[in-house]
């Protein structure tokens, strides 16, 4: 049996043969150049130098997600070309697993971890008992934090790998009362070996698909943000139906209708959308039996962040909802070392400015005729590092 | 002679599109898979859902091409594909599915530009037309006035220094409540409206006559709004409409008739997404017909994003022994003429 791995699912581009117990070829790069312009020609090397038959390879493994959208899709691309061009099937191997895979019978967990931004990891918890690799938690995207409370509570020996371990190396040191290690350079990458000897697996056990059916998964909301929310729903003052959440795609619906109903020049649905999908920004909408109540969003430049939007529903004011959306905001952002934060508001909005104050706001300015329709003064609040 | 035949791949925005084409003029299929109903929700294309879109439909779009041609992919010759411009993780799409068919299959790999493509339109139902000829391109994202000197060979005599004729559309039926996509729906209600009953100016540039400039019009259409809506006017938008298009339309014919003088140019063609709009492609032929040239534009199912005119651009790319390597990549804002 003949595997054929590819893995573009981060900075690494890599591709592998491997057959039976066998690996025949490895191509593993971890430079700067795109992937598009390096997978194909790895593979074009692999070939040339093992003189391999394309037609011979029984299965192509690919690091199916998460990872990088762009570089999933070139190595899903590549993946679902060749599948259609060769007529084989295709075997969507978990990227945080194939990473795992690397630490054969190692001791205590494995946990490897993707640096997802914004202090979030793609991770996953696993383990070798006699030699068979089991899941204990499967690949999902998580607070670094939280994983490593998570850790401490299983209360194991960890080894660490991916591209994570250097943006959380102090954070783990700190955090972690387990014992824990750093996997070696050789085997703390993605590597397409992995893949595909995970994928060999996966093959003999029949978890394959068609080219034309794979795709790339991207695993960008997740159950964990979501059991993240529902613990942060205590908070809410005892309204225990309510959680506080970052919005997703699905709740635009809802979230426009309120914008609407409440602005006079609403942000359109694709403005929204655009935000979402950003780094950069930060979006909470707080929601009561699948209901929207309200929602607000901040854009974050280094240290400095700027309150886009707060808004909550016309038959929900005066219920503190809004105080409770700008608290949970700046305490988010603080957690982000966003620490000076601004926004504006219409000069006649009295009961939003004194909202404001209370959150500590101070007032800076004046931008004349700000607003339009009707035409309006913005008053200019910031709020300093406490 | 052996047939050549190409199977061409277009991902550049939001239709992901395959076709096989038998020696760069006869079409042996033209599968298109549209996500303008998707985009709709969102009052335009957003890239990265368009990039998800590509990648769930491109394997089925492909074999649906191969099998309404009757051929298989031993039977081709080459593989095309647009390479630039467009939205980059679109694009990275289709040249990572054509490169690795290309690869398995032991093809020939011929990078597209898109432009080039939607000129090459022409091509399909006019077997009489052939380089050098005047050529009107406009999209949602492209407004040149090129001559086709030959087969893949431009000499650029004008192009927009700010907004794309298409953009302008989108951007004026958002103001006016049609949403996406806004050519066609503004072409629709245009036909309701009086096109002379609000005069909006015809940007002229200095020093080219032939460059093109929309976003005076297009601010002119915002502040009649804005105007009429804080003096609490009603606002014909069918004459809005009609207005603004003509506006638009009467300098890409203007500017077109005067590059065919000045050129002696007597051959026009048109391209391009916008190309498909009723009033331009009407104004053009009665100009033409004034000045005794011939008229080309493509049916409007090859001025939109499809893979046919991508097929005849590669096939006359391939004849002229144009190669790319494993190593192409997607080049977003790649420039007509280049390579």
């Amino acid at each position: 049996m003949k595997i054929l791995a590819l893995d573009s699912s981060g900075i690494v581009a890599s591709v592998a043969v491997v057959e039976d117990d066998t690996l025949l070829a490895e191509y593993t790069v971890n430079y700067k150049k795109t992937h598009s312009q390096t997978l194909l020609p790895m593979l074009d090397e692999i070939v040339k130098m093992t003189e391999l038959d394309l037609e011979s390879i029984d299965a192509i493994a690919v690091a199916a997600g998460p990872g990088s959208f762009t570089g999933l899709r070139i190595g899903s691309a590549t993946a679902k070309g060749l599948g259609l061009a060769l007529k084989k099937p295709l075997v969507a191997v978990p990227t945080v697993d194939a990473l795992a895979y690397n630490l054969y019978d190692a001791q205590g967990v494995i946990c490897p971890i993707m640096d997802a931004r914004r202090k979030q990891v793609y991770t996953g918890i696993y383990r070798f008992e006699e030699h068979q690799f089991v899941t204990l938690k499967e690949q999902w995207a998580a607070p670094i934090e939280e994983l490593l409370e998570e850790l401490n509570h299983r209360g194991e020996m960890v080894t660490f790998l991916g591209d994570g371990v250097p943006v959380f190396r102090d954070l783990i040191a700190e955090k972690l009362q387990v014992p824990y290690s750093f996997a070696p350079a050789h085997v703390n990458k993605q590597r397409a070996a992995a893949v595909a000897a995970l994928g060999s697996i996966y093959y003999k056990e029949g978890r394959t698909e068609t080219a034309m059916e794979h795709v790339p998964e991207y695993l960008r909301v997740s159950q964990a943000e979501r059991e993240r929310a529902e613990r942060e729903s205590t908070e809410t003052g005892g309204c225990r139906d309510m959680i506080l959440r970052e919005m997703l795609v699905d709740d635009l619906d809802q979230v426009m209708e309120i914008e609407q109903d409440l602005f006079h020049v609403p942000w359109t649905k694709e403005g929204f959308f655009t935000f979402l999908t950003r780094d950069d920004a930060m979006f909470l909408v707080v929601e009561e039996k699948e209901k929207i109540l309200g929602y607000c969003g901040l854009l974050m430049v280094l240290d400095e962040g700027d309150i886009t939007n707060v808004a909550v529903r016309r038959d929900r004011q005066r219920e503190g909802i809004g105080a409770f959306l700008m608290q949970s905001l700046i305490r988010l952002a603080t957690e982000q070392d966003v620490t000076t934060i601004h926004l504006e508001v219409r000069v006649g909005n009295e009961t939003a400015i004194r909202l404001y104050e209370r959150m500590g706001f101070t007032r800076d300015g004046i931008r004349k005729a700000y607003y339009s329709d009707p035409v309006e003064d913005a008053l200019l609040m910031t709020r300093h590092p406490q | 002679m052996k047939d050549t035949l190409i199977l061409a791949i277009e991902s550049s925005c939001d239709e992901t599109a395959a076709s096989v084409v038998k020696n760069g003029r006869t079409i042996l299929s033209n599968v298109i898979s549209s996500q303008i109903a998707l985009h709709t929700l969102y009052g335009g294309v957003v890239p990265e859902i368009a990039s998800r879109k590509h990648i769930e439909k491109i394997n089925q779009v492909i074999e649906q091409a191969l099998s309404d041609a009757g051929v298989t992919l031993d039977d081709l010759d080459a593989i095309g594909v647009t390479y630039g411009p467009g939205l980059v993780g679109a694009l990275l799409v289709g040249v990572a599915e054509a490169k690795a068919i290309a690869y398995a299959k032991k093809l020939p790999l011929v990078g597209v530009h898109h432009i080039e493509g939607h000129v090459s339109a022409n091509y399909i139902e006019h077997p009489d037309l052939e380089p050098p000829f005047l050529c009107l391109i406009v999209s949602g994202g492209h407004t040149h006035l090129v001559i086709v000197k030959d087969y893949g060979e431009f000499e650029i005599l004008g192009r927009t220094r700010d907004d794309a004729a298409g953009e302008a559309f989108d951007k004026v039926a958002r103001a006016i409540g049609l949403g996406y996509p806004g050519g066609p729906k503004v072409d629709k209600l245009s036909k309701e409206g009086n096109p002379d009953a609000i005069e909006f100016p015809k940007a002229k540039i200095g020093d080219c006559p032939y460059d093109f400039s929309f976003s005076g019009v297009k601010s002119a259409v915002l502040n009649y709004i804005n105007h009429a809506q804080m003096t609490g006017e009603e606002v014909n938008r069918a004459d809005l409409a009609a207005s603004f298009q003509k506006a638009v339309v009467d300098v890409l014919v203007e500017h077109t008739m005067l590059a065919a003088k000045d050129y002696g140019m007597n051959k026009i063609a048109i391209a391009g997404g916008v190309a498909s709009n009723g009033t331009l492609r009407a104004a053009m032929e009665e100009a033409c017909k004034k000045n005794n040239y011939s008229f080309y534009r493509p049916s409007p199912i090859f001025c939109t994003d499809n893979a046919a005119m991508i097929g005849v651009a590669a096939y006359y790319e391939y004849i002229k022994g144009t190669r790319h390597g494993w190593d192409l990549n997607a080049v977003p804002n790649l420039k007509l003429g280049e390579r």
